[in-house]
């Protein structure tokens, strides 16, 4: 770093490093802070309120912990379990592979059933930070179309403060106050430099020296790496690809069961390390599976990607099918239209439909009770409408000939698509 | 690896994950519906957050035991 005098964003995120001193549970915030020159508290309020709203901040936090070094080390713990100690040129190579064929396989929703994409998603994302970080240590210059897209010097400016002996208030990103007005509101950010300075800034020699903690206790001897977390993330990953095979092969297994086996295996690597190893980073990787879970299970779930373009004619009364029918994704009709019904006859049709539109044709005298609900889409019934976000309808329609001519009664469910019932 | 003095902050969340994970059958397979999930998720963190402590106070106690 100190043979490139401008550092461009690629260094600022690799210089980013979890605070030691300043942490609440694992120093990503007091890290990120120290490096944006801002008071901690502000990361910390943020993070919490975007926790409490939908959860993102979690997923933020975990994903920094998972992703950022700690003081003491050059990897991070995604790094570590990755194997990426050292400096092994084959393995950027072997992540893009995998990057790519994890966004392949998203991109067409092929192999693994429906979903699985939440879970893939995150790892892909994981793999793609990995592979930045990796570039940019061995240096490689970016595209030619990046340095437009990153301009180094006011990134630059930002980042780094001229130098520490030239007060420059500008820097700081907190709330707008005078610099003298700060050292009493932040007394915790204060370090011996004084806040007109920034706060904890060191002296730039440190940073060339590639150092983030203030001039600390004799260089801590980092603690030998424990196996425990490259073995409990390669018992997940051969733990999901037999789940992939089975799922590929004979079995149907839901998107939920990727991550609940998953988190599991967390659990007890987890569990483990309370006695034997150091595990504590799988606590990240357990969060994110957390989150994950419910919406995995209730939603996703749900969802039958498996393509239905089926017409089912019933002609005669023993072609109505019997219980409960479901679809997948697709335009799926059931054609009654040449169905003949006495006054006395009554068919019931329930119809359960993933996505895509779903086209119901009655007999053209029939009286038809439908009863229709769709996650999101529109309902189109005979002269009817209803559309947006959980329509439903209930209709009774006699047809032309007013009460007779047998009944039909319908249950519809789609949960994202159309639904047209016409005679 | 070393074995070393139990790691309460580990053995929190391992349960926690664990027990979350064993939840995931009883959903699936509607076992447990959402009044069940409702029970059982703060029976979850209550146990996980009685084994915590009660690993903590071991922890306590062994430390002043040896201190004496």
């Amino acid at each position: 770093m100190t043979s490139n005098p401008t550092p461009g964003l690629g260094d600022d995120l690799r210089a980013l490093r979890r605070s030691r001193d300043d942490r609440v549970v694992a120093g990503v915030l007091g890290g990120v802070a120290r490096r944006l020159g801002i008071d901690p508290i502000l990361l910390r309020i943020l993070t919490v309120v975007l926790a409490v709203f939908g959860g993102v901040g979690i997923v933020f936090y975990a994903l920094g912990w998972l992703l950022i070094p700690d003081a003491d080390h050059d990897s991070s713990i995604a790094e570590q379990s990755l194997g990426r100690h050292g400096r092994s040129p084959q393995l950027p190579t072997v992540a893009l592979a995998v990057a790519l064929v994890i966004a392949i396989l998203i991109a067409t929703g092929g192999t693994f059933n429906s979903g699985t994409g939440t879970l893939l998603l995150v790892l892909t994302i994981v793999g793609a930070v990995l592979l930045l970080r990796r570039r940019d240590e061995e240096g490689t210059p970016p595209p030619p179309g990046e340095p437009a897209a990153y301009p180094s010097d006011p990134v630059h400016s930002a980042y780094y403060p001229p130098s520490a002996a030239e007060p420059s208030p500008d820097l700081v990103a907190g709330p707008p106050s005078t610099p003298a007005a700060e050292p009493a509101a932040y007394p915790a950010a204060t370090s011996s430099t004084g806040w007109p300075e920034g706060p904890d800034w060191e002296p730039p020699s440190t940073y060339a020296a590639d150092s983030y903690e203030p001039a600390s206790p004799p260089a801590p001897q980092p603690r030998p790496r424990s196996l425990l977390g490259p073995l409990t993330v390669s018992a997940i990953v051969v733990a999901l690809g037999i789940l992939a095979i089975n799922d590929a092969t004979w079995a149907s297994i839901p998107v939920s069961a990727y991550i609940a086996t998953a988190l599991a295996i967390v659990g007890a690597g987890l569990l483990i390390g309370s006695w034997v190893g150091r595990s504590r980073g799988l606590i990240a990787l357990g969060l994110l599976l957390t989150l994950t879970l419910p919406p995995a299970v209730f939603v996703a779930d749900e969802l039958n990607l498996t393509a239905d373009h089926s017409t089912v004619t019933v002609a005669r009364m023993d072609q109505v099918p019997d219980g409960p029918q479901s679809h997948g994704s697709g335009q799926v009709t059931y054609d009654l239209s040449s169905l003949e019904l006495t006054d006395e006859d009554e068919i019931v049709l329930e119809i359960d439909q993933s996505l895509g539109q779903l086209r119901i044709i009655v007999p053209p005298e029939a009286d038809v009770t439908l009863s229709a609900s769709l996650g999101m889409g529109q309902i189109e019934a005979f002269d009817g409408m209803s559309a947006g976000i959980r329509p439903t309808r209930s209709v009774i329609d006699l047809g032309p000939d007013g009460a007779g001519g047998g009944s039909v009664t319908l249950d519809l469910d789609v949960a994202m698509g159309q639904i047209e019932v016409t005679r | 690896m070393k074995r070393h003095d139990t790691d309460v902050v580990s053995l929190v969340f391992g349960l926690l994950f664990l027990g979350v994970s064993a939840m995931w059958p009883l959903v699936h397979f509607d076992i447990l519906g959402l009044p069940g999930l409702e029970v059982a998720a703060p029976v979850l963190l209550v146990s996980v957050g009685l084994a915590g402590l009660i690993a903590s106070l071991g922890r306590i106690r062994r430390d002043r035991d040896e201190t004496r």
